[in-house]
């Protein structure tokens, strides 16, 4: 005899199916103790190490270095075992043998010509070129020698080969697939393997078994994209990622008072922000408007109130842990009266109107902005502010299609060296600079060819005074690094902001 | 009885809203010093992660929300009931294509189509508006072609074609006044689910743009100082809440005193 299903039944075995249907938001593996999540607020636009418009921190474990940086930020053996200056415009480098690619591929000095070649390339346009501009060509001696040539002597030849853009990428690989291609899909020597990108959400890496350095203890990372801050300090407080960068100025406290949880915290250990000025476009040509600017900016009490003390004011874009750091040069005062005064000096006494665009992507980015915006309205400054999505800001940035002003933040990282911190964005015709003063070239590429470390030293603050002078942009503080952890990861966080996941233990 | 209640609450809140700028408040004088402030002296509902005053900043919110939401329901109004009287009175094929193309829209999710606008266009009110308006106007459409389906088979219009009047003088003076009760019903209905997607757009960041408040960007910067203070979400949102709460308890009432059932 059949009997109907009565209708409440049906409705909930309906509901269920759907349910189950639904598919479950694209959630990372449980945390195993061989797996280790980490959210960052910066977006991954491509994992081509020649070509980064980002920070290297992921493409840092995907790839090596001739030259690689230990946990004392001293310069150690790489892909290549040794080096030494041949003579002044020569650097050879000895390869280490019996490295292959994640693919198979062998590393050689071919690799090496390859690599630096293709970013040297002006069809190119590689945004990262100005870190390596030096560089002439490469030479290949023999499979396992190849000579780095200067145009001028370069003593940085070693530290601009620890970073990328240099990471070793494989010749045949590159180029049967070609580099747009290669950035969604990178191979190299480094410590994980490429698994997988789900873009805008994370990219997945797993362990090189035969790394030659040794295999990694930890097996996985999942590398989240977790733009938004509540959602990141959410991930780590549920247990979702085990590290998080960076912490928001605003829930540091909470965090440290989890019994579960860490903040670790690297004075000066982050990018310098500032706003860049385009030095070429009116207003902003006159360096009397560029002073003013400075002059109306309070950036004490920003760094105090808005930012809760987690930055530093900073007078030039060159940080403590920088090779030319000039602790001498000071700021401008926060001072409105004379900001005022030199506009109307300027011929502008009624005020000027100006497109500025901020990011939300630096600590508290936004509220700075705005906080900067009035305070420049108040002297006269009517701003029109924008605050454009990062991942459609980080494009149009390189390429000069930003406002006049804009917001940016920069710093030599990875090099730790003043080279890095300000040749990019001082030297004219680079891709992050709008910048063209030709006492500043001279001097920023004398400094690049000058040796002894005394006159780079002194030249270096030079440049750091002129550039305080001359206000080509208003630098505003330096962030400190603010690392969320879950106290199962044992790791100290670095003044260089790598992450190299191969120094990380899980407990 | 809720429709009085209603009535006070949206009178009430609307006449602040306006009043805003009669009332001495600063929404957008910031204070560093006086950051993250709680509700007391001199700050009625404390002061926002800049030092700005959050009570000027809720009320010149809501006058922001309430404008883009009738200015976007201006919009969707003219073109939709257009759309309806049009196709309820010539039927046919126009009828058809332009009750396909209500479905179509119906069909286009909103936040997709706000996006793309945005990237294309630039996120800010007037594009927003836009949005909101153009993809707004099937409700009013339905309920215009409705009545006009009901009220073009009466004595009087027969009657007025008779004596040669022109289809637009129809349209014009018999149809048009008829529709205007249920369209207000509806229009009321329709205001408070304005206000929440401006509140959601603009929490989104892709409407209002600092430091220009709207009750959805409040809510966004509030968020951000959660760790810190509860003031700067729970304000907006609860101000949000009650101006939602009013409007549909009167749009509720009328509906009731119209004797219309928002039936779409």
């Amino acid at each position: 005899m059949s009997r109907r299903v009565p209708l409440g039944v049906v409705r909930w075995v309906v509901m269920l199916a759907a349910i189950s249907l639904v598919p479950l938001q694209a959630s990372v593996a449980a945390p195993a103790k061989d797996t280790l999540t980490i959210a960052r607020v910066t977006a991954t636009l491509g994992l081509d190490p020649g070509f980064l418009r980002e920070p290297g921190t992921i493409v840092d474990n995907i790839f090596d270095t001739l030259v690689a940086r230990d946990q004392h930020m001293k310069l150690v053996p790489g892909l290549a075992t040794s080096w030494k200056a041949v003579n002044p415009t020569t650097w050879q480098f000895a390869l280490r043998r019996g490295v292959t690619f994640h693919n198979g591929d062998p590393f050689d000095a071919e690799a090496v010509k390859f690599t630096v070649e293709r970013v040297l390339d002006p069809a190119k346009h590689s945004p990262t070129i100005s870190y390596i501009r030096t560089v002439s060509r490469v030479d290949v001696v023999n499979p396992y020698t190849v000579n780095i040539v200067t145009a001028e002597p370069d003593p940085l030849v070693p530290t601009r080969f620890s970073r990328y853009p240099t990471e070793i990428v494989p010749p045949k690989y590159v180029k049967e697939g070609g580099d747009a291609a290669f950035a969604s899909r990178p191979v190299g020597t480094g410590p994980y393997k490429f698994v997988r990108w789900v873009k805008d959400n994370y990219v997945e890496v797993e362990a090189n078994p035969t790394y030659w350095g040794g295999a990694p203890k930890i097996q996985h990372v999942f590398w989240r994209w977790v733009p938004d801050d509540i959602a990141r300090v959410a991930a780590l407080q549920r247990g979702e990622a085990d590290l998080i960068e960076p912490v928001p100025v605003a829930w540091v406290t909470t965090i440290e008072r989890s019994p579960r949880l860490r903040v670790d915290r690297v004075k000066h250990g982050g990018l310098i922000i500032y706003f860049g000025l385009k030095t070429d476009v009116p207003p902003l040509n006159d360096v009397r408007v560029r002073r003013a600017l400075a002059y109306a900016i309070d950036v004490n009490t920003i760094v105090k109130t808005i930012l809760r003390g987690f930055a530093s004011p900073m007078a030039t874009q060159v940080g403590p842990f920088d090779f030319g750091y000039d602790p001498r040069i000071s700021r401008y005062p926060y001072n409105p009266t004379r900001a005022r005064a030199l506009l109307t000096e300027a011929g502008h006494p009624n005020g000027i109107e100006i497109e500025m665009q901020g990011t939300r992507r630096y600590l508290m980015g936004a509220e700075v902005s705005q906080a900067i915006a009035q305070e420049l309205a108040a002297v006269g400054v009517r701003v029109k502010l924008e605050i454009p999505e990062w991942t459609v800001y980080a494009q149009l940035v390189p390429v000069k299609k930003q406002a006049p002003i804009y917001m940016l933040g920069w710093g030599s990282t990875q090099t730790l060296d003043a080279d890095a911190a300000i040749y990019p964005i001082l030297h004219s015709n680079e891709p992050y600079s709008t910048v063209s003063d030709s006492k500043l070239d001279r001097l920023l590429d004398e400094a690049r060819h000058t040796v002894d470390p005394q006159a780079r030293g002194r030249l270096y603050g030079q440049i750091q005074e002129l550039a305080h002078e001359d206000v080509p942009m208003l630098t505003l503080y330096q962030e400190d690094s603010l690392y969320g952890l879950n106290n199962s990861v044992a790791w100290k966080a670095r003044p260089d902001a790598r992450i190299p996941v191969i120094d990380i233990r899980l407990r | 009885m809720e429709g009085i209640i209603g009535a006070t609450v949206l009178g009430v809140l609307l006449i602040t809203a306006v009043g805003a700028g009669m009332l001495g408040s600063t929404p957008y004088q910031q204070d560093l010093g006086a950051a993250l402030l709680p509700p007391g002296a001199g700050h009625l509902f404390g002061t926002d992660s800049l030092g700005r005053d959050l009570w000027s900043r809720v009320l010149v919110g809501l006058r922001v929300s309430v404008t883009v939401a009738v200015m976007a329901a201006a919009i969707s109004v003219a073109l939709g009931v257009t759309l309806g009287m049009v196709s309820g009175f010539y039927g046919g094929t126009l009828e058809a294509v332009i009750m396909r193309l209500a479905d179509i829209q119906l069909a286009v999710p909103f936040v997709l189509l706000t996006l793309l606008i945005v990237a294309v266009l630039g996120a800010n009110i007037r594009n927003l508006i836009a949005v909101m308006g153009v993809t707004g106007w099937v409700t009013y459409a339905r309920v215009s072609r409705g009545q006009t389906l009901v009220i073009r088979h009466r004595e009087y219009v027969d009657a007025a074609r008779a004596s040669g009047a022109t289809d637009r003088h129809i349209i014009g003076r018999h149809v048009l006044p008829n529709i205007g009760g249920p369209l207000l019903v509806v229009l009321t209905l329709d205001l408070s689910r304005l206000v929440l997607l401006e509140g959601a757009m603009s929490f989104l960041g892709f409407g209002v743009q600092p430091p220009t408040p709207s009750l959805g960007s409040l809510l966004s910067e509030g968020l951000r100082s959660l760790a810190l203070a509860w003031w700067p979400v729970t304000f907006p949102g609860v101000t949000l809440a009650i101006f939602v709460f009013g409007v549909n308890l009167f749009g509720d009432w009328l509906s009731d005193r119209l004797n219309f059932r928002a039936n779409v």
